[in-house]
């Protein structure tokens, strides 16, 4: 049964680093057995829903997430494992040994990027995969510690913000006097952005009203005369907040012929954008005349 | 000449390190990634500098982009979706995003025209760019390796 243990850079050498499992955990066939047959068809799509969800909260696109899913159920012998995704639903549902239809589903709501995450959950799909009988009692273990990876301090994302913002006033072509300006925006438009994420508002309007505050504060500094090219500093600092993840995700649902999830995702790329446009040029508007 | 691709080239490096930060790319990833995606900025840059086109300039870095992260994501075992998202995020177009509404806004209906032209032609070669290449290394996994698909 002891097939090659992979052990790679991955959660599992971490979760062994800090004794959260230890090897016998990790394959328990005798484990299985002593489960009920529908206990344990609960368990693992319960589970797996879970796996699911965490892997389009990070940035996923369906086509990776149905089929890591479909995957791990074969692994587990499910019959007519199938999966469905799309960025605000996931739809799981198989057979169980006595051919009873199991299925469940969840509702999608939180989309945040974590490619950190994403990497792990796709390391642990990985070893679920090419391991034979790898315990309930793993995968949940593992997922738990995958959920609580670290979040950012928010200073760390507004520092980032201002590195961006500074590299794309150079390939703008902005004066060395618009760096200023670039960071207090930069510094405006996340702090905004980040308050109004926290709340769960509508990503449009909240992408309205951190680019519209954004460009208040560059129009200020225009008419004091600190810097000298608002329009520059306002694109260079919404460049942060342009939905690449978005546009590129939806154009690889496309290859993949998803088109619901990839027009879901292409339509919401193209209102933040034009929100994101339009809060700033209003600003222009109003402080301009 | 190459002071300036250098200059363009740690510009686009500082974006992609900020970047890396923002979506917690982290590990064994961080420096393919911020190499693909500066890599990728400097070629589009390169290329419009010494030919002029705008959109092939774009469709090549998006093909070098798409190539870099399907043989990284190969190389590393990971989804390629961080390298190639790193990557596209400097060529998308926020620039003519902005002077389109700028101009419509402002009711220079030409200009809007012309922005806005560019800016959707920019985006619309990138995605074909991307979906060309993942097309192909998926037909050539179904052809080398059908047994895996």
């Amino acid at each position: 049964m002891q097939k090659q243990y992979i052990l790679r850079e991955n959660v599992i050498k971490e979760m062994y680093n800090k004794n959260i499992i230890n090897k016998e955990q990790i394959f328990d066939s005798a484990n299985q057995k002593s489960y009920n047959q529908v206990d344990f068809s609960q368990q693992l799509i319960d589970l797996c829903l879970d796996f699911g969800n965490l892997m389009l909260e990070s940035g996923a696109e369906s086509s990776r997430v149905e089929d890591s899913i479909v995957r791990i159920l074969k692994s587990y012998n499910r019959k007519s494992a199938s999966a469905f995704a799309i960025p605000t639903l996931l739809l799981i549902s198989f057979k169980n040994d006595n051919d009873e239809i199991i299925t469940t589903s969840k509702r999608v709501s939180y989309i945040h990027n974590d490619f950190y995450k994403l990497d792990q959950l796709s390391n642990l799909s990985y070893e679920i995969c090419n391991n034979e009988n790898i315990s309930l009692e793993f995968f949940q273990k593992s997922l738990q510690h995958i959920k609580v990876s670290s979040e950012y301090r928010p200073f760390t994302t507004i520092f980032s913000t201002i590195i961006v913002s500074l590299g794309f006033i150079y390939i703008f072509r902005g004066s060395l006097r618009d760096v200023i300006g670039a960071i207090l925006t930069a510094i405006v438009m996340r702090s905004t952005f980040d308050f109004l994420s926290r709340k769960r508002l509508n990503s449009l309007f909240i992408n309205l009203i951190s680019s519209f505050l954004g460009g208040i504060v560059s129009e200020i500094l225009f008419s004091i005369n600190i810097v000298d090219n608002p329009s520059i500093i306002i694109v260079s600092t919404f460049m942060n907040f342009v939905p690449g993840i978005m546009i590129t995700n939806a154009i690889r649902d496309y290859t993949r012929g998803d088109y619901t999830s990839g027009t879901n995702k292409l339509i919401e790329a193209l209102l933040i954008a034009i929100s994101l446009a339009i809060g700033s040029v209003f600003a222009r508007i109003l402080l301009r005349g | 000449m190459p002071l300036t691709i250098l200059k363009e080239f740690l510009a686009s490096l500082l974006i992609s390190i900020g970047f890396s930060i923002q979506f917690r790319i982290k590990g064994r990833l961080l420096v393919p990634a911020i190499f693909g995606s500066s890599l990728g900025w400097t070629l589009c840059f390169l290329y419009n500098e010494i030919w002029g086109n705008i959109f092939i300039a774009n469709f090549i870095a998006g093909c070098f982009v798409a190539i870099w992260s399907e043989s990284f994501s190969r190389i590393l075992k990971t989804p390629s979706t961080s390298f190639l998202i790193l990557g596209v995020i400097p060529l998308v177009p926020g620039r003519g995003i902005y002077l389109t509404f700028l101009n419509i806004v402002e009711g220079n209906g030409a200009s809007a025209i012309k922005s806005g032209n560019e800016t959707l032609g920019i985006a619309l070669i990138i995605a074909l760019a991307i979906l060309i290449i993942n097309s192909l290394f998926i037909l050539f996994k179904q052809v080398f390796y059908p047994s895996n698909s």
